[in-house]
């Protein structure tokens, strides 16, 4: 990963020192470009780099750009073509499977193997890992064989004796008195509590408030339940290389990990991932089954692949931690918010990285904030589409939706009212329109069992790329062009994206374009993370294809006698600018080269003075909650989504129905369960865990707003984050709407909306 | 998962004289049974092919005032049957109900009456539960959310079949063959017969024992302003478990209930019959209120533990609705 | 889930509920009825198999002859044997989807069918869908709504598309969505899919 890059922002409530450092140090001398918004336009003075073209600024036309285009390898992909790394089937390859402990605690002191061996084509069954279990379905051995079954069966055979320890799985285990430590060196529950003086303000603050509204929010741990599993097809290729195909969302971390495993040197190793089968945040290293399968591969001198079987996928995939939000925010009559405290508590299990982005967004005033982190024996936590925000959306929208009540105001208006964001400002007010937020009812008006409610939440994010990548543009004799990266496209399209910017910059047909990604013998690419893939490829992209396309304006400069700042290229044609009379096909132009090809490398450079730092959105939903059992049906939704400049509107939108989609499932259903007595998830499948299905759907809008923001000469910003944040916090506002009071926990399944109606009735 | 010796056999006899082997599992679809098999909690030396035993593949037909099938008869054919649809629309929905497309192609009715509980400990090999022969119940002290509200004494698993409820409520019967060494004979067993409780015998959940096969399924059609229905609770409205289930028939006769069979699933380790209630509203009038009522008495003797007392209002409101719709369908001249 | 399976323990019931009757006489008047609607289903009859055994069925339209044991999967043989890596192998428990195949033009979950079920039958996979270069409306229909990110549940939702669409013309969204309610997308493309229907049913139309 580049250190330009974090996956996740260090500290999203203050991306700013990021931003400094990808930023121009001013743009003294530099030339005005006109970046902005429909009625906000700005100037802004921007040094274009030596060998950038100039950025897209506002009122700029697109040929490519812009227009809904099918994903280049949709093909691939409808038709089964696509090889994954769980599909590679080599010549020798064997099976690998890790042996499990099923206790979240526990030594492990004695294993058999013998049984495992003796099962024909099994070739390895050996420890392998700590024996020190600190987590249920934490592997402490290993097997290998000549097919899959055969893996499996001898996994089973592997006998094992533990001395099972008291564990501390789930977070109220952990928070007990006599609960058993975590980590031996440091209590369970560890954080920065309020600052004393800071709760002094709160209260000052408070006292000048007309409602100060409190609650406490829970959200559950949610696995990302990938489809592909962890994993990889490895391939030692004596005596020091190796070609891992990995199911990976970083192609640069993942190759520097194997050659540190295999001990090789890293420009003999080749990370391919062609096509991945989803990370959400989970596949960031090559994990415990690549790291393995590595080596396996080199004891036994054949490929070895190693996916995580789905049970163990919930275990050590990753998951977004849980959270427990406590809040109190005081509010004036006039929609003012002067003052907020929150404390939030979570689990990420071992690894930590619990927490919730909470506040954020709208102007609170006074705010107090205290943060902690509880240890468990479950598995560890991993980024997960907008890491803390999902759930820290959810408690700060929620207890903006009661103070709103408390003051009698829309909490539409309270919104508007504390949140001085140009992009959300334009979003509220669209949205509510395209919305028909004006047929909102009161809260808790509905008559008849089935009640119907409306719900708004806003979203931010605050990647907009950065330096750590370079792309090579090749052009051939034959006038066939080629965009190189070697970073993945985790399916949010971003192949197709890196052939149109090359196509839209040569002025050619994105068909005479053939763009690469997915192998590490390609120029070096950021891990897709943060929403960061495509604002920080793109614009190197660009700056690629505009050095080609000079290469061979100059070219022809030199056939016509004049200077290649006399040429453009656009329509399929080179054409002079002060010559009407003149122009030639891109493919006649190709054919003067004096070799065969023109190969441009493209370097992200760091970004401009962007029109805003941040993106935006709003997102509106509709649900009917039937009140006798307890369902959630969300009927409609709108997502009004900023991402800077719109490459392809087909898949941007497709990558904001998928955040729909998710946070419905987040909102709704998803919920990792924990035995209390042997520490492992019960529901670790895809029936009892419960991810939503088609007939969950809603009738689904969104709209991308248009946002030129100049950041870099592309000014595209990422879609995996920000549309991400606000979808279970506006269906839980639309259900306080629905009911008159909130489910302050999430999912929202029948037995929790049931007992808050049966808590509000009881209150009566 | 382990390897086997896979029997085919030509019919029901050869089915159940192969089923008498020791440590044998029979197969219809294997939606159920492979999935145990890959979870290593059940682990045959020898799988019997019902799909390849002709006589359990007979057609869905009317025969003798009865509806009549084949045990192997998938949950699609009831779904899609015209004939089912007419005479009880309560059954094919159930099937229709039932798990998803791909599952209600090739399970089959016996299988889904057979098939082996959710319980996510039992399906957990690790875990050496009462079912499996262990010590415990686990889900006692453990997380029992979607656990039984009813008769969780012993083990508290709950009944997963869609078919089992409806098909007990329309009176249904099925016809078993039996292998005693190389005899086969056939007997017929109500379905309301064919349960058992944890109590009775933990390890299974009915009365089938080795060498018996269900090679067909009936019901009597219903007879007079006969309407029945099939109604579940739950979570997600893609495929999901049910949390509560009910299938009810009511025969009105001069609007007034003349006869009640009401049965409740997803919520005891067996369907159960509501005779208290079914008792209670012969002679009445049916109404929203009584419906209502009926619902509410449905919960009465539940015992519910730490997670899962939500399914007791799911409870009453599946009676309910069932209730309801099984009225509608009778009034409207419907089955 | 329907699975008929009871594994029998050899303990004999404690409730006395059997009516002996004659085998012969009661099986007579059902093989008339069954012989009627009765397709063959599965294997040859025969006594009993172990170990890899040859299978014959028709794979995407080409008669196709395999050694498989009786554990093994349709889904293990397809992706293992054969190298056909389109059927995805995901939650391998029938929840998913992503392993559906056609069965005689029936959806089913290959991950929980035994190989050797497919004995005599048509099985269509992702693969086997599109004529050459001309894909199945379904999959245009994909391609051009954009109903796929990761791609890995694709497969399994185009075979599960193609068969509604074979048996429905013009799905409603509310039938589509039952249709695909067998199959999981975790990148959430269900909306896209509703889409890429509609236009499969447009150019399913069209085409004929």
């Amino acid at each position: 990963m580049n250190a330009d890059d974090p996956v996740i922002p260090v500290d999203p409530q203050d991306p700013a020192p990021r931003r400094r450092r990808n930023q121009q140090d001013g743009a003294r001398g530099g030339k005005p470009f006109k970046f902005g918004q429909k009625g906000d336009v700005r100037e802004v003075a921007v040094n274009v780099p030596p060998d950038e073209p100039p950025p897209w600024q506002f009122g700029d036309t697109h040929a490519v750009v812009g227009q809904r285009t099918p994903r280049v390898d949709a093909v691939a992909k409808v038709t089964g073509k696509a090889r994954y790394a769980y599909d590679m089937n080599l010549p020798g390859m064997v099976w690998a499977a890790f042996v499990r402990c099923p206790h979240a605690r526990a030594k492990v002191t004695a294993v058999d193997y013998a049984e495992a061996l003796k099962i024909p084509g099994v070739l390895v069954a050996k420890d392998y890992g700590s024996k020190e279990i600190r987590y249920a379905l934490q592997h402490f051995g290993i097997v290998a064989a000549e097919t899959h079954a055969a893996c499996l069966e001898a996994v089973r055979a592997v006998k094992a004796t533990f001395e099972v320890l008291p564990h501390a799985a789930r977070m109220d285990q952990a928070l007990a008195p006599d609960a058993p430590r975590v980590h031996a060196e440091r209590p369970n529950k560890t954080g920065d509590d309020f600052r004393p003086e800071a709760v002094a303000a709160f209260e000052k603050a408070a006292q000048g408030c007309d409602a100060v509204v409190s609650g406490i929010a829970t959200t559950e741990v949610q696995t990302h339940m990938c489809l592909e599993p962890h994993g990889v097809t490895a391939r030692f290729e004596a005596p020091d290389r190796a070609t891992v195909w990995a199911s990976t969302q970083a192609t640069f971390g993942a190759r520097g990990e194997v050659a540190r495993v295999l001990k090789v040197p890293e420009a003999n190793v080749t990370v391919i991932a062609h096509y991945m089968g989803g990370g959400f945040g989970s596949k960031f290293s090559l994990g415990v089954a690549g790291a393995a399968a590595c080596t396996l591969s080199k004891e036994l001198g054949r490929p070895v692949k190693l996916m995580l079987e789905r049970r163990a996928e919930h275990a050590q995939g990753g998951n977004r931690p849980s959270s427990v939000q406590e809040m109190s925010l005081g509010v004036k009559k006039d929609g003012t918010l002067a003052a907020y405290k929150v404390s939030k508590t979570g689990t990420g299990g071992i690894g930590g990285g619990a927490g919730a982005a909470n506040p954020m967004i709208y102007d609170f005033g006074e705010v107090a904030e205290a943060d902690f982190e509880v240890a468990t024996n479950a598995g560890a936590a991993a980024a997960m589409r907008a890491p803390r925000h999902p759930q820290g959306s959810f408690a700060l929208e929620t207890i903006m939706n009661l103070a709103a009540e408390a003051i009698g105001m829309d909490p539409l208006e309270l919104r508007r009212k504390n949140d001085k964001h140009p992009i959300r400002a334009r979003q509220y007010v669209e949205g509510a329109k395209r919305f028909g937020w004006d047929k909102r009812t009161p809260s808790g008006s509905g008559k008849g069992p089935i009640k119907k409610g409306m719900g708004v939440a806003s979203s931010l994010w605050y990647a907009l790329g950065g330096r750590g990548a370079q792309v090579l543009c090749r052009i051939r004799k034959d006038g066939s062009v080629e965009i190189r990266n070697g970073a993945q496209d985790i399916g949010v399209g971003t192949k197709t994206i890196l052939a149109m910017v090359a196509a839209e910059e040569l002025g050619i047909p994105l068909s005479r374009v053939t763009p690469f990604l997915g192998d590490t013998n390609d120029p070096i690419g950021p891990a897709s993370g943060g929403s960061t893939t495509a604002p920080t490829i793109m614009p190197a992209a660009r700056t690629a294809a505009f050095m080609a396309g000079r290469s061979l304006r100059e070219i022809v400069a030199k056939a016509w006698n004049c200077g290649a700042d006399d040429l453009a290229l656009g329509g399929g044609k080179v054409l002079h600018l002060k010559d009407g009379s003149k122009s030639m096909t891109f493919e006649k132009a190709c054919a003067l080269m004096p070799g065969d090809e023109i190969a441009e490398l493209g370097k992200r450079t760091g970004n401009y003075a962007a029109y805003e730092g941040q993106t935006g959105g709003v997102h509106f939903a509709e649900v009917e909650v039937d009140t006798e059992d307890g369902t959630i049906s969300v009927t409609r939704y709108l997502a009004l989504q900023d991402a800077g400049t719109i490459l392809n509107p087909l898949t941007a939108e497709s990558q904001v129905n998928g955040a729909i989609v998710q946070g419905v499932s987040y909102a709704l259903f998803e919920e990792r369960i924990l035995d209390r007595q042997l520490g492992q998830q019960v529901n670790a499948d895809m029936e009892m865990y419960k991810i939503a299905g088609p007939k969950d759907m809603p009738r689904a809008e969104v709209i991308l707003t248009e946002v030129v923001n100049g950041a870099n000469n592309v000014g595209v910003a990422g879609l995996g984050e920000g549309p991400s944040v606000p979808v279970a916090a506006a269906i839980a506002g639309a259900v306080h709407n629905a009911l008159g009071f909130p489910v302050w926990s999430l999912p929202m399944t029948p037995d929790r909306v049931l007992a808050a109606i049966a808590a509000k009735e009881k209150g009566k | 998962m382990k390897d086997f010796t896979y029997v085919l056999p030509k019919d029901a006899a050869e089915a159940a004289r192969a089923a008498a082997a020791p440590n044998c599992a029979l197969k219809g679809a294997g939606t159920d049974l492979v999935d145990r098999m890959k979870e290593g909690v059940t682990r045959p030396d020898t799988v019997v092919n019902l799909l390849t035993a002709t006589d359990l593949r007979s057609p869905i037909r009317e025969e003798n005032g009865r509806i009549v099938m084949g045990g192997a008869t998938t949950l699609a054919e009831v779904a899609e049957s015209a004939l089912i649809r007419k005479v009880a629309p309560g059954f094919a929905d159930a099937a229709a109900e039932a798990a998803t497309p791909q599952i209600r192609n090739r399970g089959t009715v016996a299988g889904n009456l057979c098939q082996r509980p959710r319980c996510w400990y039992f399906r957990n090999d690790t875990y050496a539960c009462s079912k499996k022969g262990g010590e415990t119940c686990y889900s006692i002290e453990g997380e029992n959310k979607y656990h039984a509200i009813f008769e969780n004494v012993t083990c508290n698993i709950v009944h997963p079949s869609n078919l089992a409820p409806i098909l007990q409520v329309l009176g249904g019967t099925l016809h078993v063959v039996t292998a005693n060494g190389t005899d086969v004979v056939a007997s017929d067993v109500a379905v309301k017969d064919f349960w058992v409780r944890p109590e009775e015998d933990i390890s299974r959940e009915n009365i089938l024992v080795a060498g018996q096969v269900v090679r067909e399924v009936s019901f009597p059609i219903p007879q007079g302003m006969t309407g029945s229905s099939y109604v579940e609770t739950r979570e997600k409205a893609s495929f999901d478990w049910a949390l509560t289930s009910c299938a009810a028939a009511l025969t009105l006769d001069g609007g007034k209930i003349a006869s009640a069979s009401v049965v409740l699933s997803s919520v005891a380790p067996t369907p159960l019959q509501l005779e208290a209630v079914e008792k209670w509203l012969v002679g009445k009038a049916p109404s929203d209120a009584l419906f209502r009522e009926a619902g509410t008495k449905a919960t009465d003797g539940a015992t519910p533990m730490r997670d899962n007392a939500y399914k007791i209002t799911l409870t009453a409101v599946v009676v309910r609705r069932a209730l309801s719709a099984a009225a509608a369908r009778a009034t409207g001249g419907g089955k | 889930m329907g699975g008929h399976a009871e594994e029998g323990k050899g303990s004999v019931s404690r409730r006395g509920f059997l009516k002996s009757a004659g085998v012969a006489a009661a099986a007579t008047s059902l093989i008339d009825d069954a012989k009627k609607a009765m397709e063959p289903v599965g294997p040859a009859p025969a006594a009993a198999v172990r170990g890899e055994t040859e299978i014959r069925f028709k794979l995407n339209g080409k008669e196709t002859v395999a050694k498989v044991p009786p554990s093994m999967t349709l889904l293990e043989l397809l992706r293992e044997r054969l190298d056909m890596t389109g059927t995805k192998q995901v939650c391998d428990r029938g929840a998913c989807g992503a392993c559906t195949v056609h069965l005689d033009g029936r959806t089913v979950n290959s991950c929980l069918l035994l190989a050797m079920d497919a004995t005599g039958r048509d099985v269509t996979t992702v693969e086997g869908l599109a004529v050459g270069d001309r894909l199945h409306p379904v999959q245009q229909g994909f391609v051009e709504e954009d109903a796929m990110q990761c791609g890995f549940c694709t497969p399994g939702m185009v075979m599960s598309c193609a068969a509604l669409l074979a048996k429905n013309p013009a799905p409603t969204r509310a039938e589509c969505a039952e249709g695909i309610s067998g199959n999981i997308c975790r990148c959430g493309t269900y909306l896209n899919i509703f889409r890429a229907m509609d236009r499969a049913s447009a150019l399913a139309k069209g085409g004929k």
